[in-house]
């Protein structure tokens, strides 16, 4: 506590005025009674030795203070520091599922009746495969395709709960009908609560099918939300869509966003966790123009790789430019931005052949909104030259904001390649097109299905600065493989399609799969198991 | 006949008087026909004196008590048989002017039938001031002493009979002492010449005083034998057991076992009677005579004495009895006697007119129009910030050592800052969490308030309390505490200036000591980190100020009585440091940096200056340097008070600065207590508010004397260290703090719903950490409110079985597992699960939870509410409400506390007169002198 002193005192001692004498003196000896003379040489003796004595202490007091300054901003001091209480909580094993999207499927029957429900086109191949655990396979009971409970219904595959099981599946799906035509594949995959879909078209000619699997014991209730390249799309219905347990609904996208050239959809589901699934089809006046199945391109994020970007026949897809409503077979990249601020992207073209170069440019998106860019857009040649050649890429998008993507690119057959070509130069060639979606971070060892089709490829990327060795220990058809991936490259094998490998050494790595052939081109990507199975750290 | 005398010297190490005693008797004009010495076992140089004084006769006796000894000197007395003889009665100390027994004798010839003359007992060394002469009984027995201590102006002068004298220099008929059994046993000092007189009244006899016989007296009666004079406390004690004793003497039978049952119980409210008197150490007294009465036993054979020689009813003395508008007379004449040496006056500038009452006003206005977003609001939130239970009720009752609501099932003491959060819900007893919104309202007048009342007892003039009023107002750890959301460090702001102005005025005064230690304790209570820069300043002054040491070193004793279980509690849990946890919620903060710490911020947070150079896109450095240059006059001007006069207030000041700072300095390196994944250290503000507590009281002292130049000195200070603060006061009005209106509900609506009917229904909230892990706690009812919290929860190192159970149950919710979590919801009795909203890097583990939650089929969906994402358990377990179960230890714990706050709420509670305030501008031409300079007068 600041203790008051006797100031009046110092005061007169400061002043000198010898006739007060502070009361702090002890009381003088009366024998020697001092001289007026004597009181005043006195009385400038104590001020001065009082101001001495301030001076003294205020020196010492800007001493300390500089001191302590010193040692409170500068010096590094000790501290005590307590454990958190944590329980790191392995969650005991539960049963493991995956949903295949099931077969491909048109609105109406063929003969343009019944457009309002869908059906079915033939059924697809599915590859699945439990590792370490016995894998059942059942189709889902109900759907709005009628396809419930038969072949061409999304297969559920299961393992029961087992430590170090897994599994994996994979379809795939060759359309040749006279308004479908092209191959799709895609993974089974784990059911969640949120997916983003990068995909689809409702333009004209072109019709997206939104496909939401439940096969949870539970109901779920799932909301959308669809950007588009003029921002959010509002439309009635778009929450509170039921999806009874074990259930397929199939909706088409026009119904809430007709007419969106670039769509992307968000799919929010309480209560049972579902697999959504976009299909598009392209029909280009009479001609179809190819068919693809999207799936989920994984959480925003501001660093995303798309690995195994296949290109094929780019010299055929660069002839049909020409043809009216053919621009969108132009490679491009989708991206949109979820949050509340806009995004400055920077979105790189990576050649797995390093003779070749690179493309890279930068996009501004809005927030809200769906930016489609040509992949080549930067590139500065004449028209009508090929710019990105066949052959396989990684995309790397590199943004200030979590956004999502995907890249669509389009393959076709060259009508003046074979001599034999009856294909006149303004006919439409034979089609298809892909979307590619980024794919996640390997976690550890995955299993990774082949579904059958033309040269099925695993690209792998490796992000990490050391060489990485991957091991395919096949669990079902072909044989083993090993694929070095360089520090910071990519790299590409050639796998035994309708087989099932377990990828080993995978922690880190990037890696999808892609299918190309004539008028035939696929693409899924590569996902560990979800980390809701994994340990978690819990404070109590 | 001439009738004989014999004088009865008694001696017990009474040296210092003896030889003038002796020569004042051998003056005498009549001598005694007899004199007997009697020395009771003296170890003085009293037996040498004795027996060169030749004396006829000459007696050693044991230790005895005054009548015993005047007993054994009568048995070596010439034996007499006649009814005229009289025996004079002598201490060691009573030395009789020479006409005194001429005199005495003079006015007892005259009358038979008076038994006893008493002189005028006069100081030994100023004949003019009357000891004592004579005595009598109120109407309810207590003793009344006619003239004590009066200067002789012969006002007293009439003879005539009295009720009873003392006995110093009493002359007694020797038959009648014989007859009555001389002095009652009981009665060793004080009272036995009254009861004589009494005893010899009833018998029949009369008692008289004799105004022109003098004896002078040394010392008083309860002094007679002690190496020292008996204190005040002492002499109240004797005093107390001699009415005491006499009451249980004279009574009726009747009543004699009403009386009996009567004397502890009327101990303990007369002591309530002393604390409000501000005699606390008069407590003791009180009930050590009531127990000796009680107990001692000599009262039965006193009654009998008074049975066997009583003549005469009761009645036959009543008229000489004082009556009650006579004894508060007499009490009046006595206080009009000391008012002479009052205290001296207090020097301050008025309240209204000097500038206190303008200050507050203008702190008004600035507090409303910082935090108008909050008027109109029934509770706010944020931060630290929880809301009160909604019943005063319950509040209270969370005050007691039992099951605290946090947590799962834990049992112990409660924080003193419970008792400071009941107090506070009290305000507003029919919604205490509105207290909260009006503390943050008013925190800034209040503060103002305090440092102008604080500043006055630094400086007498005007303007230096003015300036310290506005300073503490803005003062760094305030508006950062207020910005952040921390309700026990703005409470610790504004009860720190009020604690200096008791402490200080608390070496000269009960009343302050005491309201010293319950603000003391409120200090504490808030910042327990503090408690040791509290306790060594409190212990510094008690030394700096011997003669109030009494009452400066208890100042922590109802502190120290609210933490004893809380100690007790850690120690037996090995974590002593977790005292100094931050009470109320626990909440993380960013940490400040060294240099924040200095120029006063608590946090990097609050940091308004480094927010402002971002945005500006200045260097960062900046947002610490231009706080600090603006900061620097303040600084400048407080050590300039270390080299200028009232050095010796300054230099304290510093140091209490310097004790803030290191206290500051200190919270930021002790993480104590967590919060979810985080590791929660106790906020820096407290520290940092003594910190500019002493900073504010030097710049004070320098103002103070600086002379003309100090009123553009303050407006410098005052503008350089506002601009300095600007962007922390300009905080809440933008919106930019931490604080907000908020409805009050810790939990969704249906759960509150659900909990006012079901008390102990449980909640788990799974908060997402920012690290990837999740923070599993179990709330019962409307949730963890502010008079819940508890240090013992925060502080928690150990994982108990629980706790694992909890970890299990909340690790297995959030992820997809197989396992069953039915009977582990069943144990916490959970009803609800809760997933707060995330953001940052805890959204992932957020989504992870949310999908796993989902999938549970033992859970349903709610929905999202205000405050996460809702799910309701299928099947739910009611919980039987707890309630509060008191322990026999917590009762005992509540029993001791009740009775130290009881002690220090009367003791604090004003009774004296009041110190006469004049303001500085009546003492006109000499400076006037500081108020402190004789504050160890009291």
């Amino acid at each position: 506590m600041p203790e008051p002193d006797d100031h009046a005192a110092e005061e007169s001692a400061v002043t000198a005025e010898p006739a007060v004498e502070p009361a702090a003196e002890p009381a003088a000896e009366p024998a020697a009674q001092p001289t007026v003379e004597t009181a005043v040489r006195t009385g400038r003796a104590r001020s001065a030795a009082l101001v001495g004595l301030r001076v003294v202490a205020g020196t010492v007091g800007i001493a300390v203070s500089v001191a302590v300054i010193a040692a409170v901003g500068l010096l590094p001091l000790p501290s005590h520091r307590i454990a958190v209480p944590t329980v790191t909580v392995t969650p005991d094993p539960t049963d493991q599922v995956r949903v295949c999207p099931g077969a491909l499927l048109r609105l109406g029957d063929e003969s343009g009746q019944n457009a309002n429900t869908a059906s079915s086109l033939g059924a697809p191949s599915v590859v699945g495969v439990g590792i370490g655990a016995d894998l059942t396979r059942q189709p889902i009971g109900l759907s709005d395709a009628d396809t419930g409970g038969g072949p061409s219904a999304p297969d559920q595959l299961a393992i029961p709960a087992a430590a170090g099981a897994t599994l994996a599946g994979a379809q795939s799906q060759v359309a040749d009908a006279s308004d479908y035509t092209g191959f799709a594949a895609a993974s089974c995959t784990e059911p969640s609560g949120s997916i983003w879909l990068v995909g689809g078209s409702t333009a004209v000619g072109r019709s997206t099918l939104l496909s939401l699997t439940n096969p949870s014991p539970v109901d779920a209730t799932v909301a959308l939300t669809i950007l588009s390249p003029s921002g959010p799309v509002t439309a009635p219905g778009m929450s509170g869509i039921v999806v009874k347990a074990g259930a397929q609904r199939v909706i088409p996208l026009a119904g809430y966003a007709p007419d969106v050239a670039a769509p992307v959809v968000h799919v929010v589901s309480r209560g049972g966790q579902v697999v959504a699934t976009l299909q598009q089809s392209i029909v280009r006046g009479l001609d179809a123009g190819g068919v693809d199945l999207v799936g989920p391109a994984g959480d925003p994020a501001t660093h995303l790789v798309i690995p195994g970007v296949r290109v094929f026949d780019a010299l055929g897809v660069n002839k049909t430019l020409a043809l009216s409503d053919w621009d969108d077979v132009v490679a491009a990249v989708r991206v949109a931005v979820p949050g509340s601020r806009a995004a400055k992207v920077q979105v790189s073209l990576v050649p797995q052949d390093v003779t070749l170069h690179g493309l890279s440019f930068e996009m501004d998106v809005s927030s809200g909104q769906v930016s489609e860019v040509g992949l080549d857009s930067a590139a500065q040649t004449d028209s009508g030259a090929v710019t990105i050649p066949d052959g396989m890429y990684s995309v790397v998008i590199d943004a200030d904001r979590p956004v999502v993507a995907g890249v669509r690119v389009s393959t076709a057959v060259d009508p003046t390649a074979g001599a034999t070509s009856t294909v006149s130069d303004t006919a439409a060639p034979p089609s298809d097109f892909a979307w590619f979606g980024p794919s996640p971070v390997l976690s550890g060892d995955t299993a990774v299905a082949i579904a059958a089709g033309p040269t099925p490829m695993l690209s792998v990327m490796n992000p990490s600065t050391t060489t990485a060795t991957l091991t395919l220990d096949a669990q079902r058809g072909g044989t083993s493989l090993t694929l070095v991936v360089p520090a910071g490259a990519s790299a590409s094998i050639a796998v035994q399609p309708d087989a099932v490998y377990l990828l080993k050494n995978a922690k880190g790595l990037i890696a999808a799969v892609s299918y190309a052939g004539d008028a035939q081109l696929a693409h899924y990507s590569v996902t560990s198991a979800g980390p809701v199975s994994g340990p978690i750290v819990v404070r109590p | 006949m001439q009738p004989r005398v014999t004088a009865i010297l008694v001696v017990r190490n009474g040296e210092p008087w003896l030889v003038r005693t002796l020569r004042a008797l051998a003056a005498q004009t009549r001598a005694p026909d007899d004199l007997v010495l009697v020395d009771c076992s003296s170890t003085d140089r009293s037996a040498d004196l004795l027996t060169a004084a030749s004396p006829t006769r000459y007696v050693r006796a044991g230790n005895l008590s005054p009548g015993d000894a005047v007993e054994v000197g009568l048995g070596h007395a010439a034996p007499s048989a006649a009814e005229s003889d009289w025996i004079w009665l002598l201490t060691a100390d009573t030395a009789p002017e020479p006409d005194a027994l001429e005199r005495l004798l003079a006015a007892v010839e005259v009358a038979p039938s008076v038994a006893i003359a008493g002189p005028k007992v006069v100081d030994a060394d100023d004949r003019a001031l009357i000891r004592s002469y004579g005595e009598s009984l109120s109407t309810f027995g207590a003793t009344v002493r006619l003239v004590e201590d009066e200067l002789d102006q012969a006002q007293h002068d009439q003879d005539g009979d009295v009720l009873g004298v003392t006995s110093s220099g009493m002359l007694v008929r020797r038959a009648v002492w014989k007859r009555l059994g001389g002095f009652d046993r009981g009665l060793p000092s004080v009272d036995a010449g009254l009861d004589f007189s009494v005893r010899a009244r009833l018998a029949g006899f009369r008692v008289i005083r004799v105004a022109d016989a003098r004896v002078s007296r040394g010392i008083r009666p309860e002094d007679l034998g002690r190496r020292h004079p008996l204190s005040a406390r002492g002499r109240a004690r004797v005093a107390r057991t001699a009415q005491l004793h006499r009451r249980m003497v004279y009574a009726p039978s009747g009543a004699l076992l009403i009386h009996w049952l009567s004397l502890v119980p009327l101990a303990a409210l007369r002591s309530i009677g002393q604390l409000l008197g501000k005699h606390p150490g008069a407590i003791g007294g009180e009930f050590a005579a009531a127990f000796r009465v009680a107990f001692d036993g000599s009262v039965a054979p006193a009654r009998a004495g008074i049975r066997r020689t009583r003549t005469l009813g009761w009645g036959a003395i009543a008229p000489l009895r004082i009556t009650a508008d006579q004894v508060r007379e007499l009490r009046a004449a006595a206080r009009d006697r000391a008012a002479g040496d009052g205290e001296p006056d207090l020097v301050r500038a008025p309240f209204f007119s000097g500038g206190g009452a303008a200050v507050t006003l203008v702190a008004a206005i600035v507090g409303i129009g910082v935090f108008w977003r909050l008027l109109g609001a029934n509770a706010i939130a944020g931060g630290a910030l929880l809301p009160l239970d909604g019943n005063v009720g319950a509040l209270w009752s969370h005050v007691a050592w039992g099951l605290r609501g946090v947590g799962y099932g834990l049992t112990g003491p409660s924080d003193p800052f419970i008792v400071v959060v009941a107090l506070l819900g009290s305000l507003t007893p029919w919604d205490p969490s509105l207290s909260l919104v009006l503390l943050w309202l008013t925190a800034l007048p209040f503060a103002a308030l305090g440092a102008w009342w604080c500043a006055t007892r630094f400086s007498e003039r005007r303007w230096p309390p003015v300036v310290a009023a506005l300073l503490w107002m803005l003062a760094p750890p305030l508006l950062a505490a207020l910005s952040a959301g921390r309700p026990s460090a703005v409470l610790l702001h504004l009860v720190l200036p009020w604690l200096v102005l008791a402490t200080l005025e608390g070496a000269r005064s009960w009343s302050a000591s005491a309201a010293a230690s319950l603000l003391f304790a409120a200090a504490t209570a808030c910042a327990p980190v503090l408690a040791p820069a509290l306790l060594l300043a409190a212990v510094a002054w008690a030394f700096a100020r011997p003669r109030g040491f009494l009452r400066v070193i208890g100042i922590p004793i109802p502190a120290i009585a609210l933490f004893a279980p809380l100690v007790v509690a850690h120690l037996l849990r090995g974590d002593p440091l977790g005292l100094l946890a931050d009470p109320g919620a626990s909440v993380s903060f960013p940490d400040a940096s060294g240099w924040q710490l200095l120029i006063g911020l608590p946090s990097s947070a609050s940091d308004g200056w480094g927010a402002l150079t971002t945005a500006l896109g200045l260097p960062g450095g900046l947002g610490v340097l231009a706080p600090a240059v603006l900061l620097a006059p303040l600084a400048a001007i407080a050590l300039l008070a270390v080299f200028l006069p009232g050095s010796r207030r300054a230099i304290p000041a510093a140091a209490v600065a310097l004790l803030g700072l290191i206290t500051a300095v200190a919270s930021a390196q002790l993480a104590v207590a967590t919060s979810g994944a985080d590791l929660v250290t106790p906020w820096p503000g407290t520290g940092l508010s003594l910190y500019w507590l002493g900073l504010v009281g030097a710049a004070v002292v320098a103002l103070d004397a600086l002379g003309g130049a100090r009123v553009l000195v303050g407006i410098a200070v005052l503008l350089t260290s506002g601009a300095a603060v600007a962007p922390l006061l300009a905080a809440p009005p933008l919106g930019a703090s931490a604080v907000s209106t908020s409805d009050a509900r810790l939990l969704p609506a249906l759960v509150t719903a659900e909990a006012a009917a079901h008390p102990g229904v449980g909640t788990l909230v799974l908060e997402p950490q920012h690290d990837g892990s999740v923070a599993a706690v179990v709330d019962h009812g409307v949730g963890t409110t502010l008079d819940e919290t508890s240090t013992l929860w925060s502080t928690r190192r150990t994982v108990d079985a629980s706790a694992r159970t909890l970890a299990t149950l909340a690790g297995n919710l959030s992820s997809r597992s197989g396992f069953d979590p039915a009977p582990a919801l069943a144990t916490f009795h959970v009803e609800f699960v809760l997933l707060p909203s995330a953001d940052g890097e805890a959204t992932a583990v957020r989504q992870r939870i949310a999908e796993a939650l989902d999938a549970t089929p033992a859970l349903v969906p709610v929905g999202e509410t205000p405050v996460g994402t809702l799910w309701r358990v299928v099947s739910y377990v009611d919980a039987p409400d707890p309630g509060t179960v008191l322990t026999r230890p917590a009762i005992g714990a509540l029993i001791g506390q009740a009775l130290v706050i009881a002690f220090a709420l009367l003791l604090a509670i004003p009774t004296a007169r009041r110190r006469r305030v004049v303001t500085e501008a009546a003492q006109p031409g000499e400076d006037p002198a500081d108020t402190f300079t004789e504050d160890d007068n009291a």
